[in-house]
C-alpha cells in the first residue's frame, strides 16, 4: 500500500493514468487519506459534478492484514447532496483486495469529453483503462454478471447503477460482497454520481498472485490480533447479538424506546414494529433456507449480515440493514418485510442510498404521491427512479429535492442529506451529531445512540440535553479516527467497554507501522480529520446556521414522550471546541 | 395489578409462548422491576436494558398499573 493510482478522466486523447509515491499522503488511510486529498486538491466551492472535484477510493491502515475486521473502504470527494466534504464507508471485499494490489488510494480526477462509459481493471500486472458503452445503463447485479464473464470469480467490482449515470444525489457506489454480489454500498452524500460524472461505471479488482501485506513486527502483530478477536468475541454486542440478529435488532429498541421515526417523523412508535423487527427477521430467513449471520468480507468476525430468501427459498437481497428496513419500513409506515427486502435489491441493483431513498418516499408520501403503508405503490416508484422519468429523477435527488418538489414542510434532513433511523427529539445525542457533522444527518459520524439507549460506553439520559455536546463530540473524534484504520465501527461496541479491546487496536496499528502510538494520539489523528473537513466545508460556504436542525424538531412535540429537540444553538456551537 | 411484558432478542426464550415476546403479568401492588423479572423467570443477569414506558429505569423501579416494560440482552447495530 506504498502508491496513489490518478486517472485524468479528462485528459486530452482519453483516461491517463498515473501511479506516484504516498509524498505528503505517507500515513494517512481510508477516511485520513479521502479528506486529506480533497481537502487539499479539490477546490471548495466546485461544483460537484465538474472537472475540479475529486474521486478518491481508499482502504484503512489495516486493510489488507490479516487484522480481523479491516475490511472497510472509505470514499470521498465533495458530494453532490450536502455540497460539502463527503466520505462515504463501505464493507465488501474492495478495501481487502485493492490494500493487497499495494494501493493506498485511487483518485478518478477531471472531466470526460465525450459521454462514453468506461472500465478500469487493475490486477497484479497493472491497469487497463477501456471504453465499454455496452455497459450504459446496466444494474449492478447485471454489470457484475457481465464482469464475471469477462474476467472469472476471482474479482471484486466497484460499480455504479443507472443512478450513478444519471448524476442522482442518493446515487451509491456498489461493492461486491464474497458472494460476488454487489450488496455493500458506499451510499450517503450521492458519491455514485460523482464516478458517474467521470465516466467510470465500474472497476474490478483482481488480487490474484498478492499476498497479505507484512506487518513491521510480525510476531507482535499476531498477539495483537488474537487479543484483538478475543475482545470482539467477549463483548455481548459483538460476540453475540449482532452475529445472531443482525443490526436490526435495534428495531425494537428503538420502538421501545420511543425513538423510532414513523409516518415521516410524526411519531416515535410504530404499530408494526414487531413484524419488521430483527427477531422476525432473522425467523424469517432461517424458515426460508437462507442464513442470520454472515459477514460482508473475509475476516469478518462480527458476521451482522445475512442472507433474505423470497417466499419460495430463492436468493432476493443481503439482510436488509436497520436503516433500510427502517426508512422503507416505519418511515414509509409499511409492516410488510418482503416489500423491505424487494425494495433493498432494487435499490442496490440500481445503485441508490437505501437511507436517502426510503426517507424521500416518506417525504413523498407526506406529500401526497402515494398513501402511508403503499408498499407496491413505493415499488413502481422506484423503477421510475431506475428508468430516469422525470419523477424518478425527483426522488433520486433525496429527501430534500423531493420535500420541495412536493411542498412538504417535515422533511427530515441536515446539510441536504437524509436523517437516519433515530429521533433527535427521543435520543438528543444523536441530534447533536447530525446538526454537526461535517457530514449532514450521519449515524455513524458519532453514533451518540450506544450511550443514549443501548447502555453501551456509559449512559447518558436520551430525552435531555445535558451532556450531549460532549457525548457527540468525543464520539465524532473517536469515530473519524477508526474510519482511518479500515476497521468496521462496530468493532467500537466492544472497544468503549473494554480498555483491553482498545489496546489490542493500537497494538495492531504499532505493530503493524512500528509506531508507538496511544490513546491521545488517536485522539490528536481523530480531531485532525474532523479539522480537514471543517475547514474544506468553511471554504464552501457552511456556517454555524447549516449546523442546526429543521425547525420543526424544536416546534412539534413527539410521541409518546412528547419531546422536542432542547440542545441550544449556543451549545451546538461548542462541538468543535477542543 | 396488571403490567405488560415485553421480551427482545435472546431474552424471549424465557418466555418461549409469548407471541412476539409480550405477555401480561399480575404483579402485587408495590412491585419492582426486579420482582416482575424474578416472577417470569428472567435471568436478571442477562437484563442489560431496562426501561419502563420507554425510559431506562433501575431495576428498583415501582411499578404501578398498566406500566409497559422493555426487557433487553446487551445489543447493538447502526
Amino acid at each position: 500500500m506504498d502508491k496513489i493510482l490518478r486517472i485524468d478522466m479528462g485528459a486530452e486523447g482519453g483516461p491517463k493514468m498515473t501511479e506516484e509515491p504516498l509524498g505528503a499522503y505517507a500515513g494517512f488511510g481510508g477516511r485520513a487519506m479521502t479528506s486529506a486529498v480533497v481537502s487539499k486538491e479539490v477546490p471548495p466551492l466546485c461544483h460537484p459534478l465538474g472537472a475540479e472535484n475529486k474521486l478518491v477510493i481508499a482502504p484503512g491502515l489495516l486493510s489488507g492484514t490479516i487484522a480481523s475486521m479491516s475490511g472497510r473502504l472509505s470514499v470521498g470527494c465533495k458530494s453532490p447532496l450536502t455540497g460539502g466534504i463527503k466520505e462515504s464507508n463501505a464493507g465488501g471485499q474492495a478495501a481487502q483486495v485493492l490494500a493487497r494490489l499495494g494501493y493506498a488510494a485511487i483518485i478518478l480526477e477531471g472531466k470526460p469529453h465525450g459521454d462514453d462509459l468506461y472500465k478500469i481493471f487493475i490486477n497484479a500486472e497493472g491497469v487497463k483503462i477501456t471504453v465499454d458503452n455496452s455497459l450504459k445503463m446496466l444494474p449492478n447485479y447485471d454489470l457484475v454478471d457481465k464482469m464475471k464473464q469477462q474476467h472469472g470469480e476471482k474479482i471484486t467490482c466497484l460499480s455504479i447503477g443507472p443512478a450513478g449515470e444519471m448524476k442522482m444525489g442518493a446515487a451509491s457506489i456498489a461493492v461486491t460482497d464474497m458472494e460476488l454480489r454487489p450488496t455493500r454500498h458506499a451510499g450517503r452524500g450521492g458519491v455514485g454520481a460523482v464516478m458517474g460524472a467521470k465516466g467510470v461505471k465500474v472497476i474490478v479488482l483482481d488480487d490474484t498472485g498478492m499476498k497479505m501485506r507484512p506487518p513491521k513486527d510480525p510476531e507482535k502483530f499476531k498477539e495483537a490480533n488474537k487479543n484483538w478477536v478475543e475482545g470482539l468475541k467477549k463483548h455481548p454486542v459483538t460476540g453475540q447479538g449482532l452475529p445472531a440478529y443482525g443490526t436490526n435488532v435495534l428495531t425494537n429498541v428503538l420502538n421501545e424506546a420511543g425513538g423510532y421515526p414513523t409516518y415521516n417523523f410524526k411519531q416515535g412508535r410504530f404499530d408494526g414494529a414487531s413484524r419488521i423487527s430483527g427477531e422476525t427477521q432473522a425467523e424469517t430467513e432461517t424458515a426460508r433456507g437462507g442464513s442470520a449471520t454472515h459477514g460482508c468480507h473475509r475476516g469478518c468476525i462480527i458476521q451482522c449480515s445475512g442472507t433474505y430468501n423470497d417466499k419460495d427459498g430463492h436468493f432476493l437481497t443481503k439482510q436488509p440493514e436497520y436503516e433500510t428496513v427502517w426508512s422503507h419500513g416505519g418511515q414509509c409506515g409499511n409492516a410488510d418485510l418482503d416489500s423491505i427486502a424487494e425494495m433493498d435489491f432494487i435499490e442496490d441493483n440500481y445503485g441508490l442510498d437505501t437511507i436517502e431513498m426510503g426517507v424521500a418516499l416518506g417525504v413523498a408520501m407526506e406529500g401526497g404521491l402515494l398513501e402511508f403503508g403503499d408498499a407496491q405503490g413505493a415499488i413502481k416508484m422506484l423503477h421510475e427512479v431506475g428508468k430516469g422519468t422525470p419523477l424518478g429523477r425527483i426522488l433520486g435527488n433525496g429527501a430534500a429535492f423531493t420535500g420541495k418538489a412536493f411542498g412538504v414542510e417535515r422533511v427530515p434532513v441536515v446539510k441536504g442529506q437524509a436523517m437516519p433511523a433515530y429521533d433527535p427529539r427521543a435520543v438528543q445525542g444523536i441530534g447533536v451529531t447530525y446538526a454537526t457533522s461535517t457530514m449532514g444527518a450521519d449515524h455513524t459520524a458519532g453514533y451518540a445512540v450506544a450511550t443514549n439507549i443501548l447502555s453501551v460506553g456509559g449512559k447518558v439520559d436520551p430525552l435531555k440535553p445535558e451532556g450531549q455536546v460532549e457525548l457527540s463530540r468525543n464520539l465524532q473524534i473517536a469515530t473519524a479516527a477508526i474510519d482511518a484504520t479500515g476497521m468496521c465501527l462496530f468493532i467500537a461496541f466492544a472497544v468503549l467497554d473494554q480498555p483491553e479491546t482498545f489496546q489490542a487496536l493500537l497494538d495492531l496499528l504499532n505493530a503493524f507501522y512500528g509506531l508507538s502510538l496511544d490513546a491521545d494520539g488517536v485522539v490528536t489523528l481523530g480531531k485532525t480529520i474532523l479539522k480537514m473537513e471543517r475547514d474544506f466545508n468553511i471554504g464552501a460556504g457552511f456556517t454555524a446556521e447549516h449546523d442546526r436542525l429543521p425547525r420543526f424538531f424544536k416546534t412539534e412535540k413527539f410521541p409518546p414522550h412528547n419531546v422536542v429537540f432542547e440542545v441550544t444553538d449556543e451549545d451546538l456551537d461548542k462541538v468543535y471546541n477542543w | 395489578m396488571r403490567v405488560e411484558l415485553r421480551l427482545y432478542a435472546t431474552l424471549r426464550r424465557f418466555a418461549p409462548n409469548a407471541e412476539g415476546g409480550a405477555l401480561f403479568v399480575e404483579m402485587p401492588e408495590g412491585a419492582s422491576a426486579a420482582d416482575l423479572i424474578a416472577k417470569v423467570k428472567v435471568d436478571a443477569g442477562e437484563v442489560h436494558i431496562l426501561m419502563v414506558n420507554g425510559r431506562s429505569s433501575p431495576f428498583v423501579q415501582r411499578l404501578a398499573e398498566g406500566d409497559r416494560i422493555g426487557l433487553f440482552p446487551a445489543i447493538g447495530g447502526g
